[in-house]
């Protein structure tokens, strides 16, 4: 890590607060009480007043996420607004929904702008919805792999899959959207759900899934055949999950191999 | 007449409030009383999936912000 500037103080960390306030880890809690600012971000609707107690200086940025705005100009936005504080020389707590690291340009991007600047930066893990995902479906990634892409890239890339490991695609309610918006992409999902029957044909099962981001209420998990995905009930947060379609096909020589050093 | 409370404070209430939060682990509808919830929020709170609470919250604070675009 890039040692602070002499004299010109000013540090960053980035948090995330996991998918609702419950899930605030210990140390992310004390990095947003000791900061002299925190900048927050979160989901929606969320209760925030949480955010305020633990440090008065706390001020939302929603007000950059305007509907109909392209989505690099939003994150540079961000970036500039948090780079702003730590350019004052203020130690400043970037808040985040859920895990500051998964799908989010702006904090990975404020760490390496702030390092490459001279300004100590760092990011913390926190609860991701993947990490629901896992425990609200009793998905074990240990047990049969799990394979995660962004849903939009996962059809741009063409990317190639093994059908007996389950697959989690991101963000399917904006595939190909390039501004913020408060609506969902059908189209986009259409196109989704034509790549997915490719590979999984039209009868198999998936699940859409969405954490809930309040401390009361249950999950969304909606089962549905991939030939209904395209006009299923979509949320702006929901996930896709994609069961495995087969079993793996074991290695006999692997298997050979292991026995010689097994004792 | 009693004012009206609303849902979205009382989430909040719930996050920021230890006693309110004991109470609600222990008793919800004795919390959800004590907070002044009508009988169909209660409801909504005590069974609704996180559309259905998402719904009630965006009706209470008439907003219809855009995505955060990200599930992270």
């Amino acid at each position: 890590m890039t040692p602070p500037r002499a004299g010109d103080g000013g540090s960053l960390v980035v948090v995330g607060t996991g998918i609702r306030p419950g899930h605030l880890t210990q140390e992310t809690r004390k990095q947003i009480e000791r900061a002299d600012e925190v900048l927050y971000l979160l989901a929606e609707l969320a209760p925030t007043s949480w955010i305020h107690q633990l440090n008065p200086s706390a001020e939302s940025m929603i007000d950059i996420y305007g509907p109909g705005r392209d989505q690099r100009e939003v994150y540079e936005e961000l970036v500039e607004r948090v780079l702003g504080r730590v350019r004052q020389g203020k130690n400043v707590c970037m808040v985040t929904y859920g895990h500051p690291a998964v799908l989010d340009d702006s904090c990975h991007e404020a760490v390496r702008r702030a390092r490459a600047e001279g300004y100590s930066a760092h990011l913390l893990p926190a609860v991701s919805a993947l990490d629901c995902l896992l425990a609200d479906l009793g998905v074990d990634p240990g047990r049969d792999g799990l394979q995660l892409f962004e849903a939009t890239d996962f059809l741009l890339h063409r990317r190639t899959l093994d059908v007996s490991v389950p697959l989690v695609l991101w963000q399917i309610s904006v595939v190909g959207e390039t501004r913020t918006t408060g609506s969902v992409n059908r189209e986009g999902l259409s196109l989704l759900a034509d790549r997915i029957e490719e590979l999984y044909g039209a009868d198999h099962e998936v699940v859409i899934y969405e954490a809930t981001p309040f401390s009361v209420g249950r999950p969304t998990i909606e089962r549905t055949s991939v030939r209904e995905l395209a006009s299923a009930p979509i949320e702006g947060l929901s996930t896709l999950f994609v069961p495995a379609l087969s079993k793996p096909e074991p290695d006999p020589a692997a298997h050979e191999a292991l026995k010689q050093i097994w004792p | 007449m009693a004012q009206k409370r609303f849902i979205h404070e009382f989430l909040n209430e719930l996050e920021i409030n230890e006693e309110l939060s004991e109470l609600f682990d222990e008793d919800p509808a004795a919390a959800m009383d004590s907070y002044g919830l009508d009988a169909d929020q209660q409801e909504l709170i005590r069974n609704g999936t996180n559309q259905e609470i998402r719904a009630a919250l965006k009706q209470e604070m008439k907003t219809h912000i855009a995505f955060v675009i990200r599930m992270g």
